[in-house]
């Protein structure tokens, strides 16, 4: 394989294998559901910018704007789910935050308009602010957090319990790490195959912690173990690098992972986007 | 398509979409299905934009712009899919079950393992370009529209794709190859 040309016609060629024919019965979910959803009108009908006034214009612009703000200040129903949006800061008189259940034909429904988010359920209270482009994920209670809509990157916060003995196999350390932060770091550092950076201080919101990064092998397996909650061993895809940051929040081990494709690792703001949400986290121990 | 089909439905007319669902089905699961490397995320995928699409089409204004616009929905709903997943599936790894006797063969299993395993590690946003271009045969202008981002970018996330995939190739050449005919 050793031109342009050569890769063209075999990526091609690959791309002409595979399914091709849409199953009936995915097909008639979609039919069955027709009745059930609304289509949407659009504004467009009769009406351009072109034929209405200036003033007319302008009311339209700062009726956007308005939007957007509302948006912004969470006063706009959104997403119901484990991350609760405006929830930075103290509030002097709190109140439920109107919710509605993602419509099942909502096209990216874990879509998060940008601002600040706090997870709900995590046995330690997380708060962060995310810009455009960034979608609530996560594997369970003890494994939050928001990826990129596009894929390329994703923050998770996790309370992690245990390593893997084995990167190749769902089998745990035994005994697991101590519970200190600097344990669990030696334990992730030493994942076989990984390579890991050397640990340095940080500081998040004012606890103390460790930041380090882990790079995955691209062999021997194709979806290396590394750290387990109490429900789920972890896996990551080859040459994952993760930036992970492991902070004592008044005795709970929170560890925040970044992580990014190896293709998007060598992009300085890809590294950046994720840096800039864990800077902006808050603890409410 | 047929223009006077997207109208109808556009109206609300579910018989319409029906045919016209019948008519963009396989095409539109076949490019998820490549883009996502998943029968039934891709399913999830297709059905969803599908879905979109109906909602949707009353604002479509172009019924000429029905193909492209189709493909952006659909990419988005393998953004989402993919997002409701995990953020990099596990690779699986291609063997053949018999030791190959052509080795012809055997350097096109190890070649189909390693693209594999070099677009899985890509980004749905290149993959949709690779898939768009080169499996659509879409000019790069139509993969530009479909995406809703400048051509300039689209030829950027090409030519990133295809130096991951090349590389990919390149680099895993060698051992798979013995490993493959072991």
């Amino acid at each position: 394989m050793s031109t342009d040309r050569d890769t063209t016609r075999a990526v091609r060629s690959w791309l002409e294998e595979g399914v091709t024919a849409l199953p009936d019965r995915v097909l008639d979910g979609v039919l069955d559901q027709l009745p059930a959803t609304r289509q949407r009108r659009g504004l467009w009908r009769g009406l351009t910018l072109g034929n209405v006034s200036a003033r007319a214009r302008l009311a339209m612009s700062a009726a956007a704007i308005v939007a957007v703000v509302l948006v912004g200040i969470g006063l706009v129903p959104s997403l119901t789910g484990p991350i609760r949006p405006g929830a930075t800061g103290p509030s002097p008189s709190p109140s439920p935050v109107p919710t509605v259940e993602p419509s099942p034909t909502e096209p990216i429904a874990t879509q998060l308009p940008p601002g600040s988010y706090s997870l709900e359920g995590f046995p330690i209270g997380v708060s962060f602010t995310v810009a455009e482009g960034w979608a609530r994920c996560g594997e369970g209670p003890l494994e939050q957090g928001v990826c990129r809509l596009n894929g390329d990157g994703a923050l998770n916060f996790l309370i992690v319990t245990d390593v893997v003995a084995d990167t190749c196999a769902d089998a745990r350390l035994d005994p697991p790490p101590g519970p200190s932060v600097d344990e669990l770091v030696a334990a992730i550092s030493a994942l076989p195959g990984f390579t890991a950076t050397t640990p340095t201080d940080v500081n998040v919101d004012g606890f103390a912690g460790k930041k380090f990064t882990v790079t995955a092998p691209d062999g021997p397996c194709t979806n290396p173990r590394t750290w387990a909650t109490a429900n789920r061993i972890n896996g990551v895809g080859p040459g994952e690098v993760n930036l992970i940051r492991i902070v004592d929040v008044n005795g709970t081990r929170v560890v925040m992972t970044g992580a990014l494709g190896p293709i998007e690792a060598d992009s300085p703001e890809a590294v950046a986007r994720l840096e800039q949400v864990m800077d902006t986290v808050t603890f409410t121990p | 398509m047929d223009a006077e089909l997207i109208r109808r439905a556009q109206r609300g007319d579910e018989e319409a979409f029906a045919s016209l669902a019948v008519a963009i089905g396989d095409r539109l699961h076949a490019v998820s299905h490549r883009i996502l490397r998943d029968v039934d995320v891709a399913e999830d995928a297709t059905q969803q934009a599908l879905l979109t699409i109906w909602r949707d089409l009353p604002q479509l204004r172009d019924p000429d712009r029905f193909d492209a616009w189709s493909y952006r929905l659909l990419v988005r709903a393998c953004y989402a899919e993919g997002r409701r997943t995990r953020q990099w599936a596990p690779n699986l790894r291609l063997l053949p079950v018999d030791e190959p006797a052509d080795p012809d063969d055997s350097s096109r299993v190890v070649d189909r393992d390693q693209l594999e395993r070099g677009f899985r590690r890509l980004s749905i946003d290149h993959r949709a370009v690779v898939v768009l271009h080169h499996y659509l045969d879409l000019p790069l202008e139509e993969v530009a529209d479909a995406l809703g981002v400048p051509i300039g970018t689209v030829r950027s996330r090409l030519h990133y794709a295809m130096r991951g995939l090349r590389a990919a190739l390149e680099a895993d050449a060698r051992p798979a190859r013995q490993e493959a005919v072991r």
